[in-house]
């Protein structure tokens, strides 16, 4: 299994059974942009679910459509996911997502470490 | 410098929030690369406009024939170097601009950056100066620096004709919603006029009027119905969940998501399941169990209807995740 890949958006990292995504600086997340992010995700794990640390500081913007992708579509295939939100901004859009309630155990976090005591409960045996 | 650059920012969300106040919601704020609080306002200020445009075309395209009433064409017409020619009154309206302030300058001053260059790339297509129509998402910048999103036609004209050698570029917009004038107290209790009011209501105006407290209710049930998928679920057991009653539900969901309760459950589990047929290898009729489809076949039958083809097909046509998705973009 592959430990680390990146497209234009974001990177994504496999590490200890959590996965590691990381959006780029300055990034709005449109449609196509939340389709590509998802699709790369869902193809790293190989049809399982797994817990995800998120990491959204990057992102500038999300348009609505993006949004709702994300909620729905996005929530497949998650047991649990950590937001690493540090900026008001980030702030904005973690309340924002989890008002529109993905059926996903969800939490904000300040610092990463608290955030990986949160995942590790959830997290896989890794691949060898 | 940076309390200059606030102190613009801060501007332009006033000016957004003047225009919200007018009842126009068509606009956004354009944001910046900073993070900071200002940014955080900005962007709520967004979602808010975005979310009651949304709401406001839902209402508005529920009755077809008053369409013209509601809605406003842009257009623009330029010459082959895009310096703009002539724009009607609703463009310059929407824009803020007066007529003399726009004509004879490049389109591209009335854009945002972003979109300059996605008008730049089009018209220095090899064919994009070749007669024909094109669609293309455009951000118009208004006198006040607020944006106006907008899915634009643009339409090259050839040798021949009035417009020969132009470029027509038109947009359509939803109109800022008119007020009505506030009735006084002694109108209020006149019961002559109160006949009057109630005539002059047209039939076809809403008669089920959402509250904030059934707005409360519908997200909860509509948040019930997102966590419980998997369980089949009757409308009134939801109802009764949330502290309302089935009617009121079924009425208040459509009203507030444009979609009936039934229909919003079926198209989160196809979409749902739609991803788990692409990524996953797990049968069909487990990933039927795990979005709340009682049987594959079930699942089978409004997949197809959805999507144009069986969750089977799908897998077997070894269709490229990132080209499917390309397809629905």
């Amino acid at each position: 299994m592959k430990k680390y890949v990146e497209n234009n958006f974001a990177s994504f990292r496999m590490e200890k059974g959590i996965l590691h995504i990381t959006y780029k600086e300055t990034i709005c997340l449109y449609l196509p942009a939340a389709m590509e992010v998802v699709s790369q995700r869902l193809i790293l794990q190989h049809g399982k679910p797994y817990p995800i640390l998120c990491d959204i500081r990057g992102v500038n913007d999300v348009t609505g459509e993006a949004r709702e992708y994300l909620v729905t579509e996005g929530s497949v295939l998650i047991s649990a996911l950590a937001l690493v939100a540090k900026t008001p901004l980030s702030h904005l859009y973690t309340e924002i997502y989890a008002l529109e309630t993905p059926p996903i155990r969800l939490k904000t976090f300040k610092e990463e470490t608290m955030a990986m005591e949160f995942l590790r409960p959830f997290a896989r045996i890794p691949d060898l | 410098m940076d309390q200059l650059v606030n102190r613009i920012r801060l501007k332009k969300i006033t000016a957004q929030i003047v225009e919200m106040f007018k009842g126009n919601f068509s606009l956004r704020i354009e944001r910046t690369d900073l993070k900071d609080d200002l940014e955080a306002l900005a962007a709520a200020i967004n979602f808010l406009s975005e979310e009651i445009h949304k709401s406001i075309l839902r209402h508005s395209f529920k009755d077809p024939d008053n369409i013209f009433g509601l809605t406003a064409q842009l257009y623009f017409i330029l010459d082959r170097s895009s310096r703009i020619v002539k724009a009607n009154k609703s463009a310059h309206k929407f824009l803020d601009f007066t007529q003399g302030d726009i004509t004879g300058n490049s389109f591209n001053t009335l854009l945002s950056k972003e979109s300059q260059k996605t008008w730049k790339d089009m018209v220095g297509k090899p064919n994009g100066s070749s007669e024909g129509e094109t669609c293309i998402r455009l951000s118009f910048l208004t006198k006040t620096g607020l944006v106006l999103p907008a899915e634009c036609k643009v339409v090259h004209f050839g040798k021949d004709g009035i417009l020969r050698d132009n470029i027509l570029v038109t947009s359509c917009h939803i109109l800022p919603s008119k007020k009505r004038p506030a009735r006084s107290p002694l109108e209020k209790y006149d019961p002559l006029s109160q006949i009057a009011h109630q005539k002059s209501q047209s039939p076809n105006c809403y008669k089920h009027i959402l509250y904030s407290s059934d707005i409360i209710y519908i997200r909860a049930a509509r948040e019930y119905i997102t966590d419980h998928l998997q369980s089949p679920m009757p409308l009134i057991e939801i109802a009764h969940i949330v502290g309302t009653n089935e009617y009121k539900l079924k009425r208040g969901f459509k009203e507030l998501y444009g979609l009936t309760v039934f229909q919003y459950i079926k198209d989160q589990r196809l979409r749902k399941a739609r991803l788990l047929v692409l990524y996953t290898n797990k049968s069909i009729r487990s990933i039927a169990k795990m979005v709340g489809f009682k049987k594959g076949n079930h699942l089978s039958r409004e997949f197809k209807k959805r999507f144009h083809h069986s969750p089977t097909d799908l897998r077997t046509l070894g269709i490229d995740p990132k080209d499917f998705f390309n397809t629905l973009a």
